[in-house]
């Protein structure tokens, strides 16, 4: 049994929309509540109010709104921003201002071909739907109207004060549509229509205030506050570029802060001024003119370990790669032969600097995988046994004893490798050895 | 007559406790949480610098801390094993600064050791106190934090080549001892029911003086992290 149903508020122009089940079907009803209802129907009529057989369009949608002739200019205008769906800012309103947009709307027309009309209300002017020729109306254009569609696509070019209302500058916010009526070709007793409503924000947030900022090592601490737009769900933007003038755009900045203070990082180098400032932007995209506008440097400052190191503290912090990975601990006496080695040979020519950049660059991550390996750490101290013992002798022999020692060492080892070659071929012929 | 009632007055007082301590459930381990002062040594390794006093100045280290040892013997008096983790942090404003930063040096000691506890005041005479020594090796991991807050770095000013980062462990051990107060003599009642209700035996407050040594045994490479630490916290036997 098909039904037809009462309900309120679906569109700010029908204050009662009779609503079918959806299906394109004649609407029946039993007779004595259908009399009823058109009665109603006729006293609100009577009475001045919009009634009509209405429903939402069937699968009625935008699907995007963009300038004519410039697109790139149009990426965000009437979709999604922030939290608004179909905003126009002030921005969209001076960029676009005597231009035209064109709005591309999909309709569901799998049960049949429509008849539509489609009508744009300016800024807070509500329209009648009670037809497809509403007849004109102030504030009321029409821009198609009774044609057939019979493609699930289609489009119309609106002039973009139309829903804007042609002032950018009246620090408003209100509300256009965009009406789309229609009835079936073969069905014109349901008349549907779907309303979108595109907000026209054109009040900027109030600009924020900053408290103060504290300067840092290659660091500016900016905190603000901003009382005037607290609850209206804004993000800051902050701005910053070298010498006393801020402009905005400013050289760097850092956009969609949530918070009311912000670490410049990047950018800044210590002993230069900049000057710095923050802006408002609400979910419509409308950013506030420039806060009060400071001007700071970044100054160099030492950290406890800085201090330390400067006074002459012997602890080398970290952990000692490879071989504190290996050892287990950084306090070893053979690390401490190591790191002898390490500044009493190796840094004293270019090639063993090279050699420490090198490992002190890449050296950490072998001394990560093999931290949790108890196998390869035994592996890496067997390894690093003999080169202790030599490190050993370069730090105790000095350079030229280490190389002496290390001839010394090749010698004995190649005697002894000859000496074992020559008895285990002793009895085989020369001609056979090879 | 009078003497024999005495008498019998102080055994029925030495004897109520122990009948009460026999009701109690059993306890073998001990649960402390404690915040402590520390000042570590860093600046004696040095003939005049005094970069810790530079950037923190006088102040102690403060931090939080948790110990938990179970007990080995209970002739008298305990001996417990056990081993605690703490978080010791300062902060200060940066050295030489012509900024606003801070600079902070954060220590969180790991320890293993022994207790021995004198509990027989407490668990014969009904005395609420309880002294006791500890002892035991430590392994503190520290880091220092530079103005934006991260692990500060810098490069050994004699070997440029060479960076230095700051944070590391550090090895030592420490001794000392304390005094536990015996907070049930305050509500019995309530001693009664912590312990059928919760299984603790006996909550006590405590007060420790602990002498760290914490320089890697000697080492002449180790920041010298060594200090004269006084804490007090709460232990709750159980």
């Amino acid at each position: 049994m098909r039904v037809l149903t009462l309900a309120h508020g679906l569109q700010d122009v029908d204050p009662i929309n009779l609503i079918e089940t959806p299906t394109r079907n004649t609407i029946t009803m039993t007779s004595a509540k259908f009399t009823t209802l058109a009665a109603i129907m006729v006293v609100l009529q009577t009475l001045g109010m919009n009634v009509a057989h209405a429903d939402e369009v069937p699968g009625f949608s935008i699907q995007g709104m963009t300038g004519v002739g410039d697109v790139s200019l149009n990426s965000r205008l009437g979709t999604a921003s922030g939290s608004i769906e179909h905003v126009i800012n002030i921005s969209d309103c001076e960029e676009y201002a005597g231009k035209q947009v064109e709005i591309t709307m999909e309709v569901d027309i799998s049960l049949g071909d429509f008849y539509y009309t489609l009508m744009v209300g300016q800024p807070d002017v509500s329209c009648s739907t009670s037809s497809l020729e509403p007849g004109s109306e102030d504030g009321c254009i029409e821009l198609v109207t009774n044609e057939t569609l019979s493609s699930s696509t289609t489009s119309a070019i609106v002039d973009l004060n139309d829903l804007t209302g042609g002032d950018c500058s009246s620090d408003t916010s209100k509300t256009s549509r965009l009406y789309f009526i229609a009835q079936y070709t073969d069905d014109t007793t349901v008349i549907f229509v779907s309303t979108t409503e595109f907000l026209v924000d054109l009040q900027a947030p109030v600009a924020p205030v900053i408290s103060s900022v504290s300067t840092g090592d290659q660091k500016l601490t900016l905190n603000w506050t901003d009382e005037d737009n607290e609850g209206d769900n804004v993000t800051y933007n902050v701005y910053w570029q070298e010498g006393s003038g801020l402009t905005n755009p400013s050289t760097f900045s850092q956009t969609r802060l949530t918070a009311q203070t912000y670490d410049i990082e990047d950018n800044v180098e210590n002993s230069v001024s900049y000057s710095v400032g923050v802006t408002a932007v609400d979910s419509a995209d409308n950013e506030s003119s420039m806060s009060n506008t400071e001007t700071a440097a970044p100054a160099p400052s030492t950290d406890f370990w800085e201090a330390y190191q400067d006074a002459g503290g012997t602890d080398p912090g970290g952990f000692c790669f490879i071989a504190t990975a290996a050892y287990g601990s950084p306090m070893s006496n053979d690390l401490t032969t190591l790191r002898s080695f390490r500044d009493q040979i190796l840094l004293q020519t270019s090639l063993g600097r090279t050699f420490v950049q090198a490992y002190y660059q890449w050296g950490r991550f072998g001394a990560a995988y093999i931290a949790d390996k108890p196998l390869l750490k035994a592996v890496t101290r067997t390894l690093l046994t003999p080169l202790i013992w030599l490190a050993s002798a370069f730090v105790v022999f000095g350079p030229m004893g280490g190389i002496l020692l290390l001839m010394s060492l090749g010698i004995v080892l190649f005697a002894i490798r000859r000496s074992v070659h020559r008895r285990i071929f002793r009895h085989v012929p020369l001609e056979v050895r090879s | 007559m009078r003497i024999a009632q005495t008498l019998l007055l102080l055994v029925a007082l030495a004897v109520i406790p122990n009948a009460q301590v026999n009701a109690e459930t059993p306890k073998s381990m001990m649960f402390e949480l404690r915040t402590e002062f520390y000042n570590p040594e860093i600046d004696s390794a040095f003939e005049s610098a005094t970069p810790y006093e530079d950037a923190f100045g006088t102040d102690f280290m403060w931090g939080l801390g948790a110990y938990v040892d179970y007990q080995l013997l209970r002739d008298y008096g305990s001996l417990a094993i056990g081993a605690g983790i703490a978080y010791n942090s300062i902060t200060g404003e940066a050295v030489e600064a012509e900024s606003d930063d801070e600079t902070s040096l954060y220590m969180m000691p790991m320890t293993l050791g022994l207790t021995y506890r004198f509990d027989m005041l407490a668990q014969r005479w009904s005395i609420p106190i309880v002294p006791y020594a500890k002892a035991g090796l430590t392994c503190a991991l520290w880091w220092v934090t530079n103005g934006k807050g991260e692990i500060a770095n810098t490069r050994n000013p004699n070997s440029p080549y060479e960076e230095r980062t700051g944070w590391s462990t550090t090895f030592g051990f420490y001794y000392g001892g304390g005094v536990q107060f015996l907070l049930d003599v305050f509500s019995h009642r309530m001693a009664t029911t912590m312990d059928s209700e919760m299984g603790v035996n006996n909550s006590y407050l405590f007060v420790e003086y602990l002498r760290h040594s914490l320089n890697d045994f000697g080492s002449a490479e180790s920041i010298e992290l060594s200090s004269d630490g006084v804490s007090f916290g709460l232990m709750f036997e159980f």
